[in-house]
């Protein structure tokens, strides 16, 4: 259906919509045919998808499923139940599959009995049957089957070895029996062999021996230098710990100093300075103090561990010094270089978007199975859910691409509602726009917004500027010129106003964005003084003019 | 430019179709992955130092990710909750009488419903965006869809219908793409707009002028498209400092959006001006 012609079918339709029912039936017909897909069904995508319905795999996923992922292949709606009836019973109902299961089996138990006995028919037989079974057991038939066949086979098997394989055993040990007998026939003349044999038993027993002094030799050694490397391990621990106390003898030694400091400045500055400046400079020694203390903390728990801790030390007191903003001459003295400390990954997964650093947060709690403690429990259900909405105060506004004819509905329904202040004055802003358009928006509703309480005014023109609005040529002055003299004259002005929206319907194909321009606006206010006679008058002049 | 600071991360922003000055937004605490929720009626006043007032704010349990006002009411309003449940609220009734009640489900999607829009030149229609990445279309007098068709290869998050051609919808996805699409040919979409640097979370046609629609993405930008012309993009707004989740267009005042995001920040602004500028 080319696009223009349903267009213009629905631009009518929308425009005339009080009319007939026949109309609106044919709306409707024509709205169903528009969004229900009108292409025949496709019939390569329907074989397709029921060779996909077909397999095994698929048969055992639940139906949405399937159907999900015919749908993202863009088979329509028909396609896909085409298929569905196609592939037989492929639309499970669940119930029926638990009465099927239980009948299949004792059909196959008796069928498999009788299949035993002539051997590999009766297997043959059993996967007819299951074929023919339902599929609901399917599974279970297939389970039987291949009981079944291992029956059979370890049955065909062991008659196969009772048949063919003993006698060949019998022969094979009999052929084996006669070789000893030879062997033992020549074996009279064995004994000086056995002194030989017994001399190189000794001599390998020697080279054994000789080979296991080696190996003990191999481990002494070893063992030696395991001790020697265990001895320098330790001396480099005892060293580490010197220094680790070194450090901690220092740290307290400045601390001593400190407190000293401390107290002098507190009693200097309780003398001299003011109350704030104490307060900065005390909170300043405060955190200063509280530094100090947790690196003696540290110290005191590091040192009594393995050297694999050092290093995590110095990431520690790293961490400390980024995250603590100021100056101790002491810190440098500690070799307490100021790296900055890693900053969390911009983005943690490269292909998704960088998420909060505090959504990254909570996402883990959840991980971890804690619940954010910021939550309430709210009961949100209805309080009565037989309560009816109030009543609307409002009709329905046109919207601004309902394009269609003026229509003059009672306003006393609008006279309510619709406060000139509600109109949006806080948004506009400024007319440093460049399209003129929105220009006009801004001026008409900033003169709206001086004080402005005509609901009348408002009334008749919010109904009408909504659809002058969506006309392209707007008369932007002539709503200039009713808000400038809402200004003046709050209230007789309903019989006014009304003469101006005729006036401006018709004139309203003359009047150009440009009218916009500032120059004219003061122009028009500046006619608009006096009686309202005289305002009607302006504003035909403006509408004259252009 | 009005700004209002919500208690909890946004999630939607829609304008009243029968007030000017009215606001609806959603809200979840803790980014919605659990926690409340809260629903703000708000209220635009010419007074600059309190641009906002709340009218109304409703408690929900668990997370509000839509709301949609009425067309037909002026002071109803649907909200989308992330329990599965929809709820009516009515700001004209006292605060202790809402939420009215729970509506009624469509269930045919696979996986979870992103977003739903009325079509609205025909009142029955509406359509779905799932994260089963289709897009079906809807007729609330029959029971099940009556169109279903995948516009993207991924989890389509937004759909809109444009106003002023009732059978053009637009979808956006996190594949970062705006397509829009003649449900008519549904087989190849009009217009396909790349741009942005995320998946698009919502997409809005303007109620005044036919071909233009408003974007807002994980790249914490607003972008402003025109999916007629070659070089589609308009504009492109990135004051939120978070994701931006929620825009909306004003059907009453030309040029005027609104947006949202999870910087917990509503922004209010004609087109063409600076949102942040006070």
């Amino acid at each position: 259906m080319p696009p223009q012609n349903t267009g213009a079918e629905f631009g009518k339709l929308t425009n005339v919509d009080q009319q007939d029912a026949g109309e609106d039936a044919s709306k409707q017909s024509s709205k169903a045919s528009v969004f229900v897909n009108t292409e025949p069904m496709r019939e390569e995508q329907v074989q397709n998808a029921v060779k996909f319905l077909s397999h095994p795999k698929v048969r055992g996923s639940p139906v949405i499923y399937r159907r999900n992922f015919l749908e993202k292949k863009g088979l329509t709606k028909e396609e896909i139940d085409e298929a569905f009836r196609r592939v037989p019973d492929s639309q499970p109902s669940e119930q029926t599959a638990g009465a099927n299961q239980a009948n299949t089996p004792d059909i196959q138990r008796p069928a498999q009995s009788q299949a035993l006995q002539p051997g590999v028919s009766g297997s043959a037989g059993v996967t007819t049957l299951s074929r023919t079974s339902s599929r609901y057991s399917f599974h279970w038939s297939h389970a039987l089957v291949a009981v079944g066949f291992l029956v059979v086979s370890g049955a065909g098997t062991a008659i196969l070895i009772k048949k063919s394989i003993l006698p060949r055993l019998k022969s094979w040990i009999r052929k084996i029996v006669l070789e000893e007998e030879y062997n033992q026939l020549e074996s009279t003349d064995s004994k000086p062999t056995v002194v030989e044999e017994a001399s190189k038993a000794a001599k390998a027993a020697a080279a054994a021996a000789v080979e296991l002094a080696k190996a003990n030799q191999e481990i002494l050694t070893c063992r030696n230098e395991e001790k020697r490397y265990f001895l320098d391990a330790v001396s480099l621990l005892n060293q580490q710990m010197q220094e680790m106390k070194l450090m901690t003898n220092e740290i307290r030694r400045l601390e001593g100093n400190l407190e000293i400091l401390y107290s002098s400045l507190g009693q200097r500055i309780s003398n001299s300075m003011n109350s704030e400046g104490i307060c900065i400079f005390l909170f300043r020694i405060h955190v200063v103090g509280k530094f100090i203390f947790s690196l003696l903390e540290n110290d005191g728990g590091f040192a009594s561990s393995s050297g694999a801790s050092y290093s995590r030390r110095e990431d520690y007191q790293v961490n400390q010094t980024s995250s603590k903003p100021f100056i101790v001459n002491g810190k440098r003295d500690y070799g307490l270089h100021s790296v900055t400390s890693s900053s969390q990954p911009a983005s943690v997964e490269p292909s998704s978007a960088p998420h909060p650093k505090s959504y990254m947060e909570i996402m883990a709690m959840i991980q971890r199975g804690e619940k954010p403690s910021n939550i309430r429990d709210i009961d949100d259900s209805p309080p009565n859910p037989n309560q009816q909405p109030s009543n609307p105060r409002l009709a329905p506004r046109a919207k601004p691409w309902e394009v269609g004819q003026v229509q003059h509905n009672s306003t006393p329904v609008f006279q309510s509602q619709v406060n000139g202040k509600d109109l949006n004055s806080s948004v506009l802003d400024n007319s440093d726009n460049a399209v003129p358009r929105w220009q006009a928006k801004n001026a008409r509703i900033r003169e709206i917004d001086n004080g402005v309480e005509n609901n009348g005014y408002n009334a008749a023109s919010s109904q009408q500027p909504i659809k002058r609005t969506w006309v392209p040529p707007q008369p932007p002055p002539v709503v200039m010129s009713e808000a400038a003299e809402a200004i003046r004259r709050p209230k007789p002005l309903v019989q006014k106003e009304q003469i101006l929206d005729d006036q401006s319907v018709h004139h309203s194909s003359d009047i150009s964005d440009k009218v916009m321009e500032s120059s004219e606006l003061s122009k028009s206010e500046g006619q608009m003084e006096g009686s309202s006679t005289n305002a009607v008058l302006g504003s035909a002049e403006i509408l004259e003019e252009s | 430019m009005p700004v209002f600071k919500t208690p909890f991360n946004g999630y939607s922003v829609k304008f009243s179709p029968f007030y000017e000055d009215r606001l609806a937004v959603a809200t979840a605490q803790n980014f919605g992955i659990l926690g409340n929720g809260r629903l703000h009626v708000l209220s635009l006043s010419p007074n600059p130092s309190q641009p906002f007032t709340e009218i109304a704010a409703y408690d929900t349990a668990d997370g509000v990710y839509d709301v949609a006002w009425s067309e037909s009411h002026d002071s109803l309003l649907v909200a989308a909750v992330a329990d599965g449940s929809v709820k009516l609220y009515d700001t004209a009734l006292p605060p202790t009488s809402n939420p009215i009640r729970s509506l009624r489900t469509f269930k045919e999607h696979s996986y979870c419903v992103y977003s739903a829009v009325w079509n609205p030149r025909h009142a029955d229609v509406f359509a779905s965006a799932s994260g089963d990445c289709t897009l079906r279309v809807w007729d609330v007098r029959e029971p099940s869809s009556t169109m279903v068709f995948p516009p993207h290869e991924m989890e389509v998050l937004t759909c809109d219908w444009n106003k002023y051609d009732d059978c053009i919808i637009a979808t956006a996805s996190v594949d970062k793409s705006i397509k829009v699409w003649d449900v008519r040919s549904f087989r190849v979409p009009i217009a396909v707009m790349n741009g942005h640097g995320y998946a698009v979370r919502k997409v809005r046609f303007s109620p005044h002028v036919r071909n233009l629609m408003v974007s807002c993405s994980y790249d914490m930008t607003v972008c402003v498209w025109d999916f007629m012309v070659e070089d589609a993009l308009v504009s492109r707004y990135d004051h939120h400092t978070e994701f931006a989740v929620g825009v909306d267009m004003s059907v009453l005042v030309e040029g005027l959006m609104a947006s949202t995001g999870w910087d917990e920040l509503v922004y209010v602004w004609q087109h063409g001006t600076d949102p942040r500028a006070p």
